[in-house]
């Protein structure tokens, strides 16, 4: 119980992370005048953007590699298993 | 005897992690920033090499689906299985990433444009193969109902692309100038062929450790078996 | 042929049980009914727009009635284990296929026309000068509903929950049909050629059923 709820708040995590990534907000309230075209782009910080992937991908990767040992290993309770059995 | 494959296992996904940082490198700093759309073009670096990935796993659903049935082996509906669940899921990263990108380009969240809307059906006859595997417990009669669904479902792919894309001809909607492709910067390209070479290098590291995953399952599955039945 | 004599020995004795009892071609024509009126209901049916909508609501109605049609056309075959029956013939299982799809695309398409009617009665649209054009393509749309349907309801009955997942699996397969139907009945609302649409159909028709065909076989073996 208290993993999932990790998890799932890793999750919420990775979700903020990427949340500058979503650009324009939904519509604008009708008093406002006509969105005029920016000439020079808002300045985004590519460099937190970038961190963040890189991040995220780690958590995978690590958890890839977790996965990879446990699987490793139960394969090799299993060849024991089986030669036991004869 | 699994020593090597292990090995070779192991060692794709010691190469895909900073294989993809790299990529991410590449996305984020060597591709230039595209003029119209700003830096939300980059999403396209994983877009359509997601969308790439998904329809490679459809594919090898559909010749898995063909061999099992022809040879019987449950190693093709092990793979069936595996590349279904992982086109499942790249598929949805295309339509999650989809939508992202078209509301601060374009303005809204679905354009129903026919790649788009194709990925979504192709994302529904997927969840649906799963689905049915859910619901079927015997393992033979599962590995053959799937295959059947694995067969039917992508030769019906090119259909609905097809058909989908003609509907959007009799009902033209406003062109979205600035496609994906249009004009592509050398930088560009390379980020966007290493990107795909990635995506698909991750694409077979998942798929090996579900077939392994489900390989171990049945050997486990077998020795409780004969446990049972000597008792 | 011989083969087509079985077929027709087959398509007779479903359609011998349909007629004894007429239960499902009449649920199937009733569903559909029921379901053109509940459109009705969700769309204000005066208005012009809703004019523009009506051959999606149209196929809407025959798609749910489809469904409930291709079960029932399978479910058959439970009583007295009268699949066990077919499949100890001697015969190519593709066979059964056939007379299934001829059986099932018959009352399918059967509680369509019934259904025109009320349609043409609620949503006050004229189909009479155009009504070839409609019945040439709502076989052609209902041929390759049931091409697949037929092959998925086979699967479908063979889980767990059966009939539970046959619309999760079949409305994806038979967006093709779907849109095309849709559009070509818009396009003969308009007065045009639904040409186009019926291309995609045969094709569909064709490559499916062709490929069910195939593939009967292995849905029905033990």
């Amino acid at each position: 119980m208290i993993r999932r709820s990790a998890r799932f708040a890793l999750f919420l995590l990775v979700l903020w992370c990427f949340s500058p990534a979503a650009g324009a907000p939904a519509e604008t309230p009708a008093e406002k005048p006509p969105r005029e075209w920016r000439t020079e782009r808002k300045p985004v910080n590519v460099s937190f953007l970038f961190s963040a992937f890189v991040l995220t991908w780690a958590a995978i990767w690590i958890h890839l590699l977790v996965v990879d040992r446990g699987q490793r290993r139960l394969e090799k309770i299993l060849a024991r298993m089986e030669e036991e059995r004869g | 005897m699994h020593g090597a494959r292990n090995r070779i296992d192991r060692g794709l996904i010691l190469l895909v992690g900073p294989a993809m940082v790299l990529n991410l490198f590449l996305i984020f700093y060597h591709a230039p920033v595209e003029r119209t759309m700003g830096l939300v073009q980059k999403i396209f670096y994983i877009h359509v090499p997601a969308a790439w990935v998904a329809f490679l796993a459809f594919f090898v659903v559909f010749a898995a689906s063909i061999a099992y049935l022809a040879s019987r082996r449950a190693s093709y509906d092990r793979l069936a299985e595996a590349s279904a669940a992982v086109g499942v899921l790249f598929c949805t990263l295309v339509l999650a990433t989809g939508p992202i990108w078209a509301k601060p380009v374009w303005g809204i969240w679905w354009t129903w444009d026919a790649r788009l809307t194709s990925t979504l059906v192709l994302w529904f006859l997927y969840i649906g193969y799963l689905l049915l595997r859910s619901y079927v417990p015997d393992a033979a009669r599962r590995a053959t109902l799937s295959a059947v669904l694995g067969i039917v479902g992508f030769l019906d792919v090119p259909i609905v692309y097809l058909s989908i894309r003609w509907w959007r001809t009799q009902h033209p909607s406003p062109v979205f100038a600035g496609g994906e492709g249009s004009g592509l910067d050398p930088r560009m390209r390379a980020a966007f062929f290493y990107s795909l070479a990635v995506f698909t290098l991750l694409f077979v590291v998942l798929l090996r450790l579900r077939m392994r995953l489900r390989a171990a399952e049945g050997r486990a599955e077998a020795l409780l078996d004969e446990r049972r039945r000597s008792l | 042929m011989d083969g087509l004599a079985r077929v027709g020995a087959l398509l007779a004795k479903d359609l011998l049980l349909e007629l004894r009892t007429r239960q499902g071609l009449f649920s199937m024509t009733l569903f559909s009914i029921l379901s053109v009126l509940l459109l009705a209901f969700a769309f204000e049916p005066t208005r012009e727009e809703t004019r523009l909508i009506a051959p999606g609501l149209l196929w809407i109605a025959f798609a749910f009635a489809g469904t409930i049609g291709l079960e029932h056309t399978h479910a058959v075959e439970r009583d007295m284990d009268g699949m066990e029956g077919l499949l100890l013939a001697p015969m190519d299982r593709g066979l059964i296929y056939v007379a299934k799809l001829l059986a099932g695309t018959l009352f399918m398409y059967l509680a369509e026309l019934l259904t025109l009617p009320f349609f043409v009665v609620f949503f006050n649209v004229d189909i009479l000068p155009m009504l070839p054009r409609m019945l040439l393509l709502n076989l052609a749309g209902t041929f390759g509903f049931c091409a697949v349907g037929t092959l998925l309801v086979a699967v479908t009955a063979r889980t767990r929950l059966k009939g539970v997942i046959l619309p999760v699996l079949l409305f994806p397969v038979a967006v093709p049909v779907l849109l095309a139907a849709v559009e070509g009945t818009a396009a003969i609302f308009r007065g045009e050629s639904p040409a186009a649409a019926l291309k995609i159909l045969i094709a569909f028709d064709a490559i499916f059923a062709s490929v069910a065909f195939l593939t009967f076989g292995f849905v029905l073996e033990e």
